[in-house]
């Protein structure tokens, strides 16, 4: 009997991670949504990087279907890394400028 | 029509008109019906001006330019070092700026006759937003440059925190935080640029860059490259700076975020050309720029889908949005800067569609949550009808203005070799689509099943059911307006020559000649 | 706010990546260093005498004047925001509930603590410091100095009156006051482009001054009566070593006492609305 339940509550679990928040029907479609469009765009943007090599952009479109399997919800994550909060800007801004600088002082 | 006119009468006064108004209506504070018609009256001024003005050069105080031999000279096209501040008012400057005050015209009646309280201020700071916005267009130096974007984002906040409430001031607090970070960034830049060839003015800037031999002195280009794109992130709202962007325009009235989203493009469209005309040869700044642009959009248009409010909907398009502007500008051909700018066109006339829209709806008092509003088409038909055609222009349907944009940028993603990228504008316009759907249903063309609309319907009985449309609040005034932005729409999407005519001369020398500005 | 997003892994990253961009940033100055150009700024130099002998006067206010007429705007919007702030202008929309703005109170600026025998030192530097602004602003055009600092002087005076004598202030400024010269000193500045706009077409040409209308090219004369009123009250003869030179600051004193009042309406209005708030009815009934 319990283990019924306990399987009900797991599934009801898992599936509540996906809708972090603000549930209810129309959200629901836009998170489905979003996640869907966020794992192709992670795939299209892997695959951009052929242009340096193709090599590379072969192992991170492998790496980039693994990380959408593991990380299942990413929309989560996508939505926690775009609040406002001004450190995490910060944060990105920091990685953003020292990627730019890194990339066009030795890039080459 | 001289090209080479230093002392063009028009240019002078796009800056000194917004400013004398500006002052005015600060001093008349809430003399409302004064405001209104001097407000009305001097940004239809400046839409005539920008409509019939000749191009040329202003050379501001008439200090001359000094020619390499030691003499001076009064005629732009010699060679010579400017003594001078200079502005340029050419093609892209004119349909930029006229589109810009015919929506000053929409944004300074809607606020003055949707607003209560003492108006004067915040009209005022709107009329400099305007001036900043042209400032920085038609500049053709770098400190003035930076002035005008300091400028721009102070008033920015202004306008945003101007509602009062905790969240709008919330965002403009954030908003200028940044602006500590990037306005000091863009003056390192500057500084190093000054340091490395001794002008201010941008076209002797790139002159001097392109015919002296820097090698030894790349490191310094790099940074000063750095940290102009780092300002270009902060104005335009870019990623990773589009969640505080995207707080400003939700936050601030719809009306308002009109304005900013117009001075937002503005600055990605100036602020990219000037990085493309003086790095564009240096190694990676495109793809650095590309970047940003692709990150920007998938980001924007993500966030769009999971928002449940069509205001910040709005905000996280308009975002994504200036991706697709600056996409063309980083792609750096001719066809791709002519499809950037094209696209900012257009993208200034169907956002302020949405957003006037959103304003609209905002008239019938429940806000713009898609919980707590419904049922809207059926008081407003006509209101429904101009969101609909603003979603179909913003994602890309013919016969509307953004179809011919996005498919300049897709055929110059595809002519570069990046088919991806090409990919990832079509599917930005796809989900843009789907983004706007959700709330439209919803608040449109969803019945109202609201507890006061219920409650009303059954305290009334029978009565009701058989009564006619309940009256709109909607005043006729929006619905010109947003039969203009819609005319411009369709004129563009099937007509879209008439634009192309003004960027295409800025795109070739952007590409060919980067130091004529 | 808290500081939990820089910790662990994250903060890690962001200081790896603040070094990275340290590095660059070295980089660069040590690139640069020595290796600066002078662009145009000579030949600023050698024609700052022909104007006046405040050289920077001259580049500020004249060669790149309209640039700082828009850097006078960013004090005068700075006033006008930070005001809108605290109450003055803010706006609702008449279709929409919402919370209503918080009215900003005055400070608690208590000044029955100052000492009564510093009040009688602080009287004569409040009037002093007055006087030492005017002095630098009429003196603009002949000896460093000019509107900014003008401003800020007098500023200063008012602040140090406000704390030690609070609304007894001997620079006894009020809100409606400081807004009007505030607005009057943006404006003339801005105005004063318009004679040489209207004879030559160039905004803000020096029509006192004249340099460059004997320049081939040059679109228009200028008439004698404008040289008149805005050249021959600030004429000067410079004793050089290469002579004797008769030179006008021309506009450039108007303008630096257009810029002296809008600093003074911008920085004293920020301070008096910092500390005694903002309110409508107040104001309405002064």
């Amino acid at each position: 009997m319990g283990s019924i339940e306990s399987l009900y509550d797991k599934i009801k679990n898992f599936t509540a991670q996906f809708f972090g928040g603000k549930g209810f029907s129309s959200t629901m479609t836009g998170y489905t949504t979003a996640e869907l469009q966020a794992s192709v765009f992670l795939l299209v943007l892997a695959s951009l990087f052929r242009i340096f090599s193709v090599p590379l952009g072969i192992i991170l479109v492998i790496a980039a279907i693994a990380g959408v399997i593991v990380f299942a919800p990413l929309i989560v994550t996508l939505e926690r890394e775009n609040e406002s909060d001004l450190n995490r800007v910060l944060f990105w801004v920091v990685i953003y400028f020292a990627i730019i600088i890194a990339v066009t002082m030795w890039g080459r | 029509m001289s090209a080479v006119a230093t002392n063009l009468w028009t240019i002078p006064l796009f800056v000194i008109i917004p400013i004398i108004t500006a002052i005015l209506l600060n001093l008349l504070y809430n003399k409302s019906r004064t405001i209104k018609v001097i407000a009305i009256a001097s940004s239809i001024v400046l839409f005539v001006l920008a409509l019939i003005s000749p191009y040329g050069f202003q050379w501001f105080t008439g200090q001359p330019g000094v020619t390499p031999g030691g003499t001076y000279t009064f005629d732009a096209s010699i060679f010579s070092y400017r003594l001078s501040l200079e502005y340029y008012f050419g093609g892209l400057q004119q349909i930029l700026i006229t589109i810009m005050s015919l929506l000053l015209v929409f944004v300074v009646f809607l606020s003055a006759s949707s607003l209560r309280k003492n108006i004067g201020p915040y009209i005022a700071l709107i009329f400099l937003l305007f001036m900043s916005s042209a400032i920085i267009i038609m500049v053709n130096d770098f400190y003035h440059l930076w002035i005008g974007v300091e400028m721009g984002s102070l008033l920015l906040a202004g306008v945003v925190a101007a509602s009062g409430e905790s969240i709008s001031q919330k965002a403009a607090l954030k908003y200028t935080f940044f602006s500590a970070l990037s306005g000091a960034g863009m003056a390192i830049a500057l500084a190093m640029i000054l340091g490395v060839t001794g002008y201010s003015n941008i076209t002797n800037a790139i002159q001097y860059i392109m015919s002296d031999n820097l090698s030894s002195l790349s490191g310094v280009l790099y940074i000063a490259f750095g940290f102009f794109v780092l300002s270009w992130i902060y104005a335009g709202g870019l990623a990773p700076i589009h969640p505080l962007k995207s707080d400003v325009y939700g936050s601030a009235f719809p009306h308002a975020t009109v304005m900013l989203q117009t001075q937002s493009k503005l600055m990605i469209v100036a602020m990219g050309l000037i990085i493309l005309r003086l790095f564009g040869t240096l190694p990676f700044a495109r793809e650095v720029m590309l970047s940003v642009s692709v990150l920007t959009m998938i980001m924007g248009v993500t966030m769009a889908l999971i928002q449940t409010d069509l205001r910040w909907t709005l905000a996280y398009l308009v975002v994504a949005h200036s991706g697709l502007v600056t996409l063309g500008i980083s792609l750096g051909t001719v066809q791709g800067i002519t499809g950037g700018l094209f696209q900012a066109v257009n993208d200034i006339v169907y956002m302020s569609v949405l957003l006037i829209c959103c304003e609209a709806v905002m008239y019938f008092g429940k806000g713009t949550s898609i919980k707590t509003v419904g049922g809207i088409a059926k008081r407003a038909p006509w209101l429904a009808l101009a969101v609909v055609i603003g979603a179909f222009a913003a994602s890309g349907v013919p016969p509307f203005n953004g179809f011919q944009s996005e498919i300049i940028l897709i055929q110059a993603s595809l002519s570069s070799g990046l088919p991806e990228v090409a990919a990832i504008v079509l599917m930005v316009s796809v989900t843009t689509f789907i983004a706007l759907f959700k709330p439209i249903y919803n608040i449109f063309l969803k019945p109202d099943n609201s507890p006061i609309a219920m409650e009303g319907d059954a305290g009334a009985g029978i009565a009701t059911m058989a009564m006619v449309q309940p009256t709109s609040p909607v005043p006729k005034s929006i619905y010109l307006f947003l039969a203009i932005l819609i005319a411009i729409i369709i004129v563009l999407g099937v007509y879209p020559q008439l634009a192309l005519g003004f960027v295409q001369d800025t795109a070739i020398k952007v590409v060919y000649f980067p130091w004529v500005p | 706010m808290e500081m939990k997003e820089l910790r662990g892994s994250r903060g890690v990253l962001a200081a790896v990546a603040l070094l990275i961009i340290f590095i660059g940033v070295t980089v660069a100055f040590v690139q640069l260093n020595g290796n600066v150009a002078r662009g145009i700024s000579p030949e600023y130099n050698r024609l700052a005498h022909l104007q006046q002998p405040n050289s920077l006067s001259a580049w500020v206010y004249d060669w790149r004047g309209f640039d700082t007429l828009i850097e006078t705007g960013v004090i005068y919007v700075g006033a006008v925001v930070s005001v809108l702030v605290i109450g003055r202008g803010l706006v609702r929309m008449k279709q929409v509930e919402g919370e209503e703005p918080v009215p900003q109170t005055s400070l608690d600026l208590k000044i029955g603590s100052v000492n009564a025998i510093l009040k009688y030192f602080i009287f004569p530097l409040v009037i002093l410091l007055a006087a030492y602004g005017i002095l630098i602003v009429t003196g603009a055009a002949t000896s460093g100095g000019g509107g900014f600092q003008c401003g800020v002087v007098v500023a200063s005076a008012y602040l140090i009156g406000a704390v030690f004598f609070g609304k007894k202030n001997p620079l006894n400024f009020r809100r409606k006051f400081l807004i009007a010269i505030g607005s009057f000193g943006w404006a003339l500045y801005a105005l004063l482009g318009l004679p040489g706009y209207l004879v030559t077409g160039y905004w803000q040409y020096n029509v006192g001054t004249d340099l460059w209308s004997s320049i081939a090219g040059f679109p228009a004369q200028i008439p004698s009566i404008l040289h008149t009123i805005f050249g021959d009250p600030y004429r000067l003869a410079l004793v050089l070593k290469g002579g004797t030179f008769y030179s006008t600051a021309g506009i450039v004193p108007l303008i630096n006492i257009g810029e002296a009042f809008n600093v003074i309406g911008a920085i004293c209005l920020i301070f008096l609305v910092f500390i005694y708030g903002w309110s409508d009815t107040e104001e309405a009934k002064a």
